[in-house]
């Protein structure tokens, strides 16, 4: 990869930073904004990883290490909230 | 030439201090759990002599709690897992034709910082050792109810030891998947090196929650921070955390000794094992299925049923796999001519009682029947069934099923099978009757009820006799060491690579590459062995011998010890307040010290030229293209992964509880955030900048980068501390609720992390300096290094809306 590549990706990285604090001025309803800017989030945590870390470059089973991590995490974040959604009526 | 003749002998001291050979490391281990063994042993013996009879006053109830806690922390974490690493390091390396792991020196940095966190928990016992179980259930363990010094103590070195379990699992994952020798497929490696593969990916994952929940608890503990403390967070949330480490932990312990077995199996039935691949399948579906059963743990607490119901299910399916396993074991027994010798005996023994053990946990996965039996002693006594019958009496196999390997001698074969009879005996005593009081609490110091009486006293001469009988193996080994008679390479007729070398091993393990064919077969000139299912074939390898290969690094120890004396002087600094001036001029020196020795220590280490074996025809698949560090790294920052996204975890938990979390803009301003989102994405771009310097070997680029990279780096931290400051101003300190505990703690870790990426270039920059990671090759390097620093970028990617925008 080169300069143009990394330099077209920072521009994305701060716009969609910049965008993130356009969004939270906007009147949209709690959980469009959440779901947005969490998903803004997700969306330069991959880039990141992509082509600043060249994970896209790395073989597969690179890949699947570090997303069973995360997939982990999601299932104690879900299970534990899921648990405790009785408790808070949800 | 080999090294051998620079590495110090046995006797000396310099050699046990400084080696980072993979035998010495392992024997390190095997010697220092066995210690913890006769520790924990110990302190379950007094618990033993105080429930002996009815109404007994042998110890205060105080002492008595702090027996069993500290019992069940050693035995779990100090003995269990180390003994099995001991084994892991001596063998693993030999099974794959490996020459050592993949990073020595981190193999002994594993070894000097569990070797520290022990000693931690060990001083607890000055100031309190824990007494609230091993479990550490908060709010039980925070400041408002056990104000001790020692359970801080014990939580720092518990700390310690993760650090240690993380960074083992990173090498002995490197050194499996990539250092396997030429040929030699995943399918055919031998059953422990798969048990140990899958047991470092389980350590890898699970640790970290722990770890996480460990750091919120010292918080809690120095800080006054309100994780535990709170109805948002409080028991529930320890429990979830504790419990994500704590279900896999189970399999943690359990899988060396099965893939023990599986090895001693064939060589002792003289036939391969059957269902080979099946039981592989099996282990690895376990291991997945390890990160979804923990909440059976947890189904007296109220939870959701929904979930109760899918952890029944999952508690349920995690028993399948160990079926086919157990049933795949005992069919290559009745399909094999067994030798009865005393590695086979306590195989035997140790399938036997894990069935029991097994089945009793089953039990334990429907929600009606946990309820019922819920903190009684038939729980204590199924665990024990499984952790010791399985793990520890199967360990006790391997022990002599390898202990020519490693000391080039013979047992006492009598002895041997004397221990195993007084075990097994001891064993039965001690544990069976605990299943017969299925309504005795357990945790309880005394008891008035006749009907228990009996067999608690059987328990209690089982407990001596299963102690004893330990003795008798020390014993038996110590005096075999000196008079056994020489074992030769391969005693057993063993069918896995560690055989086809002698015994004790030489230092670099293998002269020569052994190699391995499509059927299995594994090839060394002028010495034979064949692999399950293989044919005994000689090959024309050539020997390698001048294989240059540094085993001696003082730096390990120093890091370890560097480690410790931070934790203990970070302990004495939230003391002062409450010392005097001489207490408080101690603890700071203490700190001063840390922080100069780990100076010290990572600048030794990083200058050090450390040579390590690297063979180029090794076999890698699927990594075979990832350089041996970017794999290290990479492995490590999955188990980064998990430490944060529990943190963000515990926040969103915590969040979803907290009715009035501040509203954007009031506590967390915006433009703090935002400034130091702009100032980690630039700084992320100046790293990848540095990389695409070292490409083009400008020296001046890189060090320009990497320059540019730390003053963003400093300033996000400035602008951090700025921030805090301001906070502190208004009033939310740490121990402001429940909000800013999240806010200090999780922000707090990831500029740790910033601070460790800032030492790590100030390194890089220095072997910039003098023209080092330049070209495609040097640049390896600083790619290591961005992979590190972009996932502190991607952290603060997801910290910065959670805190400042939503």
């Amino acid at each position: 990869m080169g300069v143009v590549t990394y330099s077209a990706i920072f521009a994305i990285l701060i716009g969609s930073t910049v965008f993130e604090l356009i969004l939270i001025g906007q009147p949209l309803s709690q959980q469009v904004l959440i779901t947005s800017i969490i998903g803004l989030a997700g969306v330069k945590a991959v880039l990141v990883a992509l082509f600043f870390q060249h994970l896209k470059d790395e073989p597969k089973a690179i890949s699947s290490i570090v997303l069973f991590g995360f997939t982990a995490v999601i299932l104690l974040i879900t299970l534990s909230l899921l648990s405790i959604a009785a408790l808070h009526g949800v | 030439m080999s090294e051998e003749h620079h590495i110090p002998p046995s006797y000396s001291i310099k050699r046990w201090l400084f080696s980072t050979n993979h035998k010495d490391i392992g024997s390190l281990y095997i010697v220092t759990s066995l210690y913890f063994l006769f520790v924990g042993g110990a302190l379950a013996l007094l618990v033993r002599v105080q429930l002996t009879v009815p109404n007994n006053n042998f110890i205060a109830s105080s002492a008595f709690n702090q027996a069993f806690t500290t019992h069940g922390l050693i035995m779990v974490l100090w003995f269990l897992s180390p003994f099995a690493f001991g084994f892991a390091n001596w063998i693993v390396p030999l099974q794959i034709g490996a020459r050592d792991l993949a990073f020595p020196r981190i193999n002994a940095l594993s070894y000097w910082l569990y070797l520290f966190s022990g000693i931690l928990l060990l001083m607890s016992s000055a100031a309190g050792l824990p007494d609230g179980g091993w479990t550490l259930y908060a709010p039980l363990t925070t400041l408002r109810f056990t104000p001790n010094l020692g359970l801080s103590l014990a939580a720092g070195g518990l700390i310690l030891f993760i650090v240690s379990i993380t960074v083992s699992s990173v090498n002995f994952i490197t050194t499996i998947l990539k250092m396997r020798a030429p040929g030699m497929k995943l399918m055919q490696m031998p059953m422990f090196t798969w048990t140990i593969l899958l047991t470092v990916f389980m350590m890898l994952y699970a640790f970290p929650s722990l770890l996480a929940g460990t750091i919120m608890l010292m918080g809690d503990r120095t800080l006054g921070t309100m994780y535990f403390g709170s109805p948002q967070g409080g028991s529930l949330l320890w429990d979830h955390l504790f419990w994500f480490f704590g279900h896999p932990e189970v399999y943690v312990v359990l899988f060396p000794a099965m893939g023990a077995i599986g090895d001693i199996i064939p060589t002792f039935t003289r036939r391969p094992l059957y269902g080979r691949k099946y039981i592989i399948m099996s282990f690895i579906i376990v291991a997945l299925l390890s990160f979804g059963v923990w909440g059976h743990h947890m189904f007296v607490t109220g939870y959701d049923p929904l979930v109760a119901k899918i952890f029944t299910v999952t508690t349920i399916a995690i028993s399948l796999p160990f079926d086919i396993i157990v049933i795949a074991m005992i069919e290559s027994l009745v399909k094999g001519k067994v030798r009865l010798k005393t590695p086979m005996l306590f195989v035997l023994g140790s399938i036997a009682l894990f069935i029991v053990g097994g089945i009793t946990g089953v039990f334990l996965g429907s929600v009606a029947l946990d309820y019922a039996l819920r903190g009684t002693y038939f729980v204590v006594a199924h665990f024990h069934y499984v952790m010791v019958g399985g793990g520890v009496v199967a360990l006790f196999g391997a022990f002599y099923y390898w202990y020519p390997k490693i000391t080039g001698k013979m047992y006492d074969e009598g002895l041997g099978k004397a221990h195993f009879v007084l075990s097994v005996i001891g064993f039965t005593l001690l544990y069976f009757p605990m299943f017969m009081n299925y309504e005795m609490p357990r945790r309880v110091v005394t008891f008035t009820e006749t009907q228990w009486a009996f067999t608690n006293y059987l328990s209690t001469i089982g407990g001596f006799v299963f102690g004893l009988a330990q003795i008798l193996m020390l014993y038996n080994f110590y005096e075999s060491s000196k008079t056994g008679a020489p074992a030769g390479s391969n005693p057993w007729n063993g069918f896995t690579l560690e055989w086809a070398v002698p015994s004790p091993p030489p230092q670099n393990d293998f002269d020569v590459t052994p190699r391995f064919s499509e059927d299995g077969t594994i090839s060394l000139p002028g010495l034979g062995a064949f692999a399950n299912g293989g044919t005994h074939t000689m090959s024309t390898a050539h020997a390698e011998h001048g294989i240059m290969e540094s085993h001696l690094s003082q730096w390990p120890v120093a890091l370890a010890g560097a480690a410790f004396t931070l934790i203990l002087g970070i302990l004495g600094v939230t003391l002062l307040p409450t010392a005097s001036f001489i207490e408080g001029m101690l603890y700071l020196w203490i700190l001063l010290t840390g922080f100069i020795l780990g100076g010290l220590g990572l600048y030794g280490f990083a200058k050090e030229k450390f040579v390590s074996f690297e063979d180029e025809e090794a076999e890698g698949w699927p990594f075979k293209h990832v350089a041996r560090v970017r794999m290290g790294v990479w492995v490590f920052l999955a188990s980064e992964v998990i430490l944060f996204g529990t943190f963000i975890g515990a926040y969103i938990f915590i969040r979803a509880g907290t009715l009035d979390w501040p509203a954007i803009n009031t506590v967390f301003q915006i433009q703090h955030g935002a400034i130091n989102t702009f100032i980690l994405l630039t700084s992320s771009f100046t790293a990848v900048m540095a990389l695409v310097y070292s490409k083009r070997e400008s020296k001046a680029g890189v060090i320009g980068s990497l320059l540019l990279t730390i003053f963003l780096g400093l300033w996000f931290l400035y602008n951090k501390a700025t921030e805090w400051q301001e906070l502190f101003h208004e009033g939310h300190t740490f121990d402001s609720g429940v909000v800013m505990s999240t806010y200090y703690i999780t922000t707090g870790a990831h500029g740790a992390h910033v601070i460790g990426g800032l030492a790590a270039m100030t390194i890089l920059i220095g072997g910039a300096l003098k023209g080092r990671h330049m070209g495609e090759h040097g640049s390896e390097n600083i790619h290591n290094f961005g992979l590190y620093w972009h996932i502190v970028d991607i952290i603060w990617i997801f910290l910065f809306p959670l805190f400042y925008l939503i």
